[in-house]
């Protein structure tokens, strides 16, 4: 599972976080190293599509949160997900 | 290292610098970026800087890339020269076909002993089996056969090779070897066999036959246009959702 914008949404499920604090975060649960242009490819993306958005801040290091449409759109890939590996853990274990 | 990065972080556009630029650095600071990185972050300025542009800059630029990959692409491929011989054709009574003949003369054992004559595919002889230099060869010549209410009346007999004058010569070894073989099955069978005539010896090719590359030019040009509608259509944002927590 390598789709940056996903993992994103994951990440800012847990809260709010700039943008190393989700690199950080998308290692340590994914053990997916994110690049610098990748990760904010993404944020950019998320943005535009109001699925995330800023947190004011002073600091350099601008935070992220997840919208509520940013939440739904979460649980719909999560859930389209899980059916996946569900299915293909019952497969596995007819196979 | 840092600065190496700052300097790729100006390639994005300025509108997104002004956006991001400020937090984007402070990454590139925290984050203990590598020389394996610095793609991630040029790959990134060019998908930004592709997301602003109109649709006419798209074009032009997808237009011209592709025209100049497929200019690039057709100046690597070989020239591939054609010599063409044509025989006119005279069927008798108990004469072998036609189709008899060309498996003699284009038999592995002939065409082996003209690629050795000619020093044809040096290149691929030291690669390759003979089979696979010969099927090579089977697969450079071509015979068109001329039907005159049904029946043939000539063919001709074109050989592809990269230098025109060993085109030329391996072209009329061939014509040779047939003529040949229609002759070996005459004396073998007692019969007159096929009248074969040489209409047109040989020709020495002037100019490649092959790669066209206007055509792959053109394709080029064409694929290119299509990669930036096609771009367009991909990067066109869905409607934005209103909904906010």
């Amino acid at each position: 599972m390598s789709d940056p914008p996903l993992l994103v949404l994951a990440s800012l499920a847990e809260g709010a976080k700039h943008g190393y604090a989700i690199m950080e975060d998308i290692q340590r649960f994914a053990n997916i190293r994110l690049g610098p242009g990748t990760l904010y490819g993404a944020i950019t993306r998320l943005e535009e599509r109001g699925w995330i958005r800023s947190v004011e801040s002073q600091d350099r290091r601008r935070p992220y949160r997840l919208t509520a449409a940013g939440r739904h759109h979460l649980e719909e890939q999560l859930a389209g997900l899980d059916r996946v590996v569900r299915t293909g853990q019952q497969r596995l274990k007819h196979a | 290292m840092t600065r190496v990065f700052r300097l790729a972080a100006r390639l994005y556009p300025r509108v997104w610098r002004e956006r991001y630029g400020t937090e984007f650095e402070a990454l590139l600071e925290d984050a203990g970026l590598g020389w394996r990185d610095l793609p991630d972050v040029l790959r990134g300025a060019l998908e930004m800087q592709i997301q602003t542009w109109d649709f006419r800059k798209l074009v032009a630029v997808c237009t011209l890339a592709g025209a100049i990959t497929a200019a690039g692409v057709s100046l690597r491929m070989p020239d591939r020269y054609v010599s063409t011989s044509v025989i006119a054709i005279q069927p008798t009574a108990e004469a072998p076909d036609l189709q008899w003949l060309l498996q003699q003369a284009l038999s592995a054992p002939a065409l082996e002993k003209l690629i050795r004559n000619e020093d044809l595919y040096p290149a691929d002889r030291r690669r390759r089996s003979w089979e696979e230099v010969i099927a090579q060869m089977r697969q450079d010549i071509r015979v068109v056969l001329n039907r005159s209410n049904g029946q043939p009346t000539a063919f001709s007999v074109q050989y592809s090779y990269g230098d025109p004058v060993q085109a030329q010569r391996a072209a009329s070894a061939l014509t040779a070897q047939l003529l040949d073989a229609n002759l070996a099955a005459a004396i073998e069978r007692h019969t007159p066999g096929l009248t074969l005539r040489v209409l047109d010896p040989a020709d020495l090719p002037g100019r490649p036959a092959s790669p066209n590359r206007l055509l792959i030019m053109i394709a080029g040009t064409a694929g290119g246009f299509l990669m930036a509608a096609l771009a367009t259509l991909a990067m066109r944002p869905p409607s934005r959702s209103t909904s906010e927590s």
